[in-house]
């Protein structure tokens, strides 16, 4: 019969075994929020999930 | 389309994208009365500014406040994408 006690799942590089990312995401508080004429311009009604996404400067040497 | 017009329909988008980001949040927090509140807030305002938009510039979908007795209303006026045209009507009445 096949053992079904947890265990971490682990991938094998080298000699180590690095166990799996695990992912978490934290909830998201209730807090004061933008007018609607402001949330549609910045992409969120949460002043906390703003994210401007700045366009990448461009680097020498860099194909683009 | 005049700047009147463009700035209600701008709010027209506004609340219909807060509320929809309110949505999200509602989601995966379904007993946040603030949450609710605001929720509940922003419904009423968008229904009455839909409303008041489609009284006076005609219906934004075939239906809603812009019910007419007299005619489909929908299908004479200009729909809403026309509208930055001057307003074309797709039927000859």
């Amino acid at each position: 019969m096949a053992d079904l006690t947890p265990q971490p799942v682990c991938f094998p590089i080298n000699e180590a075994c690095p166990q799996l990312a695990t992912a978490y995401v934290p909830i998201q508080p209730w807090g004061a929020v933008f007018e609607p004429a402001q949330a549609l311009s910045k992409g969120t009604l949460f002043p906390p999930l703003v994210r401007p996404y700045m366009p990448m400067p461009y680097k020498k040497g860099v194909e683009k | 389309m005049d700047a009147t017009q463009q700035s209600k329909l701008l709010e027209i988008q506004s609340l219909e994208f807060s509320l929809y980001d309110l949505h999200l949040f509602l989601d995966t927090h379904p007993y946040c009365t603030d949450a609710l509140s605001l929720y509940k807030e922003y419904n009423n305002m968008l229904e009455e500014t839909k409303c008041e938009y489609e009284r006076r510039y005609g219906p934004i979908s075939p239906g809603g406040c812009g019910l007419n007795e007299k005619s489909w209303d929908w299908a004479l006026k200009p729909w809403p994408w026309n509208q930055s045209q001057g307003g074309m009507k797709h039927v000859d009445v």
